[in-house]
């Protein structure tokens, strides 16, 4: 205990112990009661313990499996109910504050009968403990990590281009991590319970010491790698919303890797149509997909003998960095869209296109996917003039061309 | 190890079913009633007391019959008679048993 601490009265400290060890947190608790400072009424505040001065004594502390949640919204406020606390003051027990799933009790009185003295009944009382643990990690598997790719439709390598493929794996850690923890938690009260089912009681002794420095420093780094998880999710979302990375086409001069629909008709008249949206270009960077490029265009191909062919041209394009991931990233795509478009999705048939992939469907407007190497692009059509429309077998032909002849 | 948490009552649920198979009381009165009947040879703990309570009443061995602030008066069931009578019968017939051992005619 440093100088400086003898003379606060108060001091917050993060726990050396997770809050599922009852042992060790009984020892923890006990040792800073000897040396002065005692756990107050506040107990814990955003995983920090608050203690207060007095003068050191033997005092014992013990954990008592909580029946219900010790949230601060849930029943009772999250402490234990009136006549759990009367019958413990009558014996000698004093309630003090709770701690994750557990009430904290504390006697100064060593003739007070020992908080738990049969040591089935305390793995009774744990049950309920061990079940909300076991929820716990069942709903952040299904929540975290079952759900997401559901939702998506299994399309893992998609969704890591798309959110960025450091977040993603960080996201992934975290969602093991958090799992990891509700498991251990899971595991050591199962351990404690079959102990306690066979008729020997805790020892109420444990070095906690042993593994402090970890159990200080763990819940402080989850929370600074979810805080720049966080952080990272909501730029993704923001660039999103505000579409900040989006270019105008028209004025785009970079050449790109495929045709748009200047290529379709070679020496027709290009012109835009302007309704205010489309028109648009996004470049993109990934570990993953080095080159990603979103592209819509709305414009009409006037031929000279007066016939015009209206549309928008949708293009995803991505340069992975292998043949595999290309093919995969088809595969997910197609996957994604039958999904998504469960009405409207139907296969069309395509004549040879000289790659390595090709596949046509219409999921709303006609669509073509092409893989060529590590490259992968997928291209809607939607032709949205009656008068004159180029067939897909004649436009696809076109594209693939163009998408060869850029690799 | 039973199947289910009450096929064998440990010391803890017998004596609380004999303080309650004795009268209605509260929780505090239960673990007086244990102290002295036992001569203080058993003293329950708190929270081994107010679980037990929680489990039996969850049970159906014991129902609550009075609230008065903190104080909840039980009283025990049927269920809770029969559970409890079949456990001296059975705690009977281990020490028949023993006797016919006769090893501890002493005790």
């Amino acid at each position: 205990m440093c100088k400086q601490d003898k003379k606060k009265k108060r001091i917050y400290r993060l726990p050396p112990i997770p809050a599922y060890d009852i042992e060790g947190t009984e020892s923890w608790l006990e040792s800073m009661a000897k040396q002065g400072w005692f756990l107050s009424g506040s107990g814990f505040f955003a995983g920090v313990a608050i203690f207060e001065k007095g003068e050191p004594k033997a005092i014992r502390y013990r954990l008592d499996a909580a029946p219900k949640s010790t949230g601060v919204w849930s029943d009772g406020g999250g402490e234990p109910d009136e006549e759990a606390r009367a019958i413990s003051e009558a014996l000698g027990w004093k309630y003090v504050a709770s701690r994750g799933n557990f009430y904290i009790y504390s006697s100064d009185d060593p003739a007070a009968q020992e908080f738990n003295t049969d040591p089935q009944v305390q793995a009774l009382a744990l049950d309920l403990v061990r079940r909300r643990e076991r929820a716990s990690l069942v709903s952040t598997i299904i929540w975290a990590a079952i759900y997401p790719l559901c939702m998506a439709y299994g399309s893992v390598l998609m969704m890591m281009i798309a959110l960025g493929t450091g977040l993603f794996l960080l996201g992934a850690l975290l969602v093991t991590w958090a799992a990891c923890r509700s498991l251990v938690q899971v595991l050591h009260l199962h351990k404690l319970q079959k102990q306690m089912r066979s008729g020997e009681p805790l020892t109420h002794k444990k070095d906690w010491r042993k593994r402090a420095v970890w159990h200080k420093a763990e819940p402080f780094l989850f929370f600074v790698l979810a805080l720049a998880w966080g952080t990272g999710l909501f730029q993704v979302w923001s660039a999103n919303v505000t579409e900040e990375k989006q270019q105008d086409l028209k004025t785009y001069r970079q050449e790109l890797p495929f045709g748009t629909m200047e290529a379709l008709i070679p020496g027709a008249e290009f012109e835009w149509d302007d309704f205010g949206l489309g028109n648009t270009i996004e470049v993109n960077s990934d570990i993953l997909a080095p080159e990603v490029i979103t592209l819509s265009q709305f414009g009409t191909l006037s031929l000279e003998d007066g016939a015009a062919i209206e549309g928008a041209l949708y293009v995803d394009y991505f340069e992975t960095l292998t043949p595999w991931m290309a093919k995969e990233l088809a595969r997910e795509y197609q996957v994604y869209d039958r999904h998504k478009n469960r009405r409207h999705y139907q296969t069309l048939q395509l004549p040879d296109l000289g790659v390595d992939y090709a596949a046509a469907y219409t999921a709303i407007f006609p669509t073509v996917i092409l893989t060529e190497d590590n490259r992968m692009i997928r291209i809607s059509f939607h032709q949205y003039s009656d008068r004159n429309t180029m067939p897909l077998e004649e436009w696809a032909v076109i594209l693939a061309e163009e998408f060869k002849a850029h690799g | 190890m039973p199947k289910k948490a009450l096929e064998n009552l440990t010391e803890s649920m017998f004596y609380v079913l004999m303080a309650l198979n004795h009268a209605p009381m509260c929780g505090i009165e239960i673990a007086a009633f244990i102290e002295q009947r036992t001569e203080k040879a058993i003293r329950i703990g708190p929270a081994t007391l107010y679980t037990l309570l929680a489990k039996f009443e969850k049970e159906k061995y014991i129902r609550e019959i009075e609230v008065d602030g903190r104080r909840r008066t039980y009283q025990i069931t049927e269920k809770g008679t029969k559970a409890y009578s079949d456990e001296v019968a059975r705690l009977k017939r281990c020490i028949a048993d023993a006797e016919k051992e006769g090893e501890f005619d002493d005790v």
